[in-house]
């Protein structure tokens, strides 16, 4: 039994055409013109307890738009979902105390007033019952270093600190299901890393379902082996991540500023790279992420060389969809 | 349940980081107030004069504009602007988000603002009215009748704003809310009472709810309202309450459909 099904899900958009210049303008106030803009375009798919699932697209694919349909936010134009066996719009409430969100670009948190106010409320928003509510609270402190901006003030905290306590609210309660939407958008390597990790944690001790809403690949490669991706609407694709990468190839980009000189880079292209760009002390290298990957070309550089600056560039979601359209033509 | 009334405590204590906005509101009112004592005053001082339903006195008016001023702190509702800004930036999302029903969601966030809002402008209006005017004091059933209106006019203004902001879900403009003002000046009787209106105003206000929270309860303090008619006013605040929650849970339902939740 898959505890959420998606069964040809339609969200469809009346936006209001407006025609050009003053006359267009005047025109449009006697005649209105519509476009449909299909958002979401015939999805379908099931997820089981305990996975996590990566739902990759360029921006205005249709993956917040989905995942505010299973949240029970928006009203789908057509189609089913079923949510631990309910639909989550008809059942907004109920199925709301079940799981968790995370916006990246929004926060839950009451503007205003300290973490630790929000928190408070949100335990009696979701009924958490209070030896739930402090094991919790340790818990994010321990991995997330809540602690350390507990009493702050909403508005004054970082971007990353902000997330940290979206994600605490999120989780506060427990819930079957977390829903997460771009959490990573504009935070720094380290957080990210803990963000990741956090999340892995979640999912193997308590079996919640994650379903990650991103068009960053790395997010997805740190956390999920199913990934669906997703572009103008339709799933392209719903299956393994590697096998997606192997399919279509991944490459990726190192760059990295050297403050010593290497001899003999042949070395590195018997272990495989594509292609190597060395020019004074900054090194490109580019290779496919399937034949070698980042870790072992990053050991071999910094045991080579003493280095300035590392970069890390994946492909970019874009280039895989564009390959897999290339592909089935 | 417990989270709506935390959710009025947070309201009400946001009031007091925003200290300054309601200095510059109450100064408003007060200004406001003080125009219109002056003008009765101008306008009554030679004598009582007499309307289609009685006579009115200066000490009568006084005291309305005054109860008025009072009833006007709880009765003016951010809502519809709150709405439609929430509904425009996709903050709504965020709200929908939590288990909690968002009409009382709302109500409760108006109630926590609106409690401060007249807590704070209490004490300013009372010297103003007690000390400097002089206003009439009820006799307790009539007080007791009074508070039953306000609070019934409470939840109607709330109710009436919400519809209204419920409109932002389709359309997302906000000419809502210069509807209510014009109507609010207008039938109310906020600012004149009904007492000075040609009658064919006063029949149209009838078919409105909006004579029954201002008009009426001031009407019921000052005791020009016979008991049989304020027993009957009553049980049409609980009519219009009833319409309006019917309208309400019917608006919501296809809202929701229509909304469009911006960003991400």
């Amino acid at each position: 039994m898959p505890i959420i099904k998606v069964d040809n899900l339609y969200k469809e958009y009346h936006q209001r055409k407006g025609r050009e210049g003053s006359t267009g303008a005047f025109k449009d106030l006697f005649n209105r013109q519509f476009k449909t803009v299909k958002a979401v375009d015939g999805v379908s798919f099931s997820i089981e307890k305990g996975e996590i699932v990566g739902y990759i697209g360029p921006n205005g694919a249709g993956k917040s738009t989905t995942i505010k349909m299973l949240i029970g936010i928006l009203v789908p134009s057509s189609g089913k979902i079923d949510v631990n066996g309910i639909e989550p719009y008809k059942h907004r409430e109920l199925n709301a105390k079940r799981i968790g969100v995370v916006f990246g670009q929004r926060t839950q948190l009451w503007w205003d007033i300290p973490v630790s106010e929000t928190l408070s409320l949100m335990r009696y928003i979701y009924d958490v019952p209070e030896q739930q509510y402090l094991e919790n609270l340790k818990i994010f402190s321990d991995i997330l270093g809540l602690d350390k901006f507990y009493h702050t003030p909403v508005r004054q905290l970082s971007l990353g600190q902000r997330m940290r306590a979206d994600i605490s609210c999120a989780l506060l309660h427990n819930p079957d299901i977390l829903y997460l939407d771009e959490p990573t958008i504009g935070l720094d390597v380290v957080v990210k890393e803990r963000i990741r990790e956090f999340i892995r944690e979640v999912n193997k001790s308590r079996n919640t379902t994650i379903i990650l809403a991103t068009h960053d690949m790395s997010d997805i490669e740190r956390l999920s082996s199913r990934v669906m991706v997703v572009n103008s609407g339709k799933i392209m694709y719903d299956g393994n991540l590697n096998t997606l990468k192997r399919r279509y190839g991944t490459e990726e980009t190192i760059v990295a500023d050297l403050l010593g000189r290497i001899d003999d880079t042949s070395e590195l292209k018997s272990m495989g790279v594509d292609k190597i760009i060395y020019d004074n002390n900054k090194i490109t290298i580019k290779y496919d992420s399937v034949k070698i990957n980042s870790s072992t070309v990053v050991r071999w550089l910094v045991e080579k060389v003493e280095t300035k600056d590392i970069s890390i560039t994946v492909t970019p979601i874009e280039d895989v969809i564009r390959k897999m359209y290339a592909a089935r033509n | 349940m417990k989270k709506y009334l935390k959710f009025i405590q947070i309201s009400f204590n946001n009031g007091l980081a925003y200290r300054v906005e309601y200095f510059v509101g109450t100064f408003r009112n007060l200004v406001i107030l003080l125009v219109q004592l002056a003008v009765w005053k101008a306008l009554l001082t030679a004598g009582p004069v007499t309307t289609g339903s009685g006579v009115v006195t200066l000490r009568e008016m006084t005291t309305y504009v005054v109860i008025s001023s009072m009833i006007g702190t709880l009765l003016t509702v951010d809502v519809i602007f709150n709405m439609n800004d929430r509904i425009r930036n996709g903050q709504i999302g965020m709200d929908l988000v939590k288990p909690v029903n968002f009409q009382t969601y709302t109500f409760c966030n108006m109630l926590g603002q609106n409690m401060f809002s007249f807590l704070f402008q209490l004490l300013p209006i009372l010297v103003i009215g007690v000390i400097f005017v002089g206003i009439e004091l009820p006799s307790i059933f009539n007080f007791l009748l009074f508070l039953v209106t306000l609070i019934n006019a409470i939840v109607i203004m709330f109710q009436m704003n919400y519809a209204l902001g419920l409109v932002a879900f389709w359309y997302m403009r906000g000419w809502q809310s210069t509807i209510v003002w014009i109507l609010n000046r207008l039938f109310s009787g906020r600012y004149i009472p009904l007492w000075f209106f040609p009658p064919i105003l006063v029949t149209i206000s009838y078919f409105l709810p909006l004579r029954l929270m201002y008009f009426v309860p001031i009407s019921i303090y000052l005791g020009t309202m016979a008991p049989l008619d304020c027993l009957y006013s009553i049980l049409q605040q609980f009519a219009w309450m009833l319409v309006l929650y019917g309208m309400t849970r019917l608006m919501w339902r296809a809202a929701i459909k229509k909304l469009v939740i911006q960003g991400g």
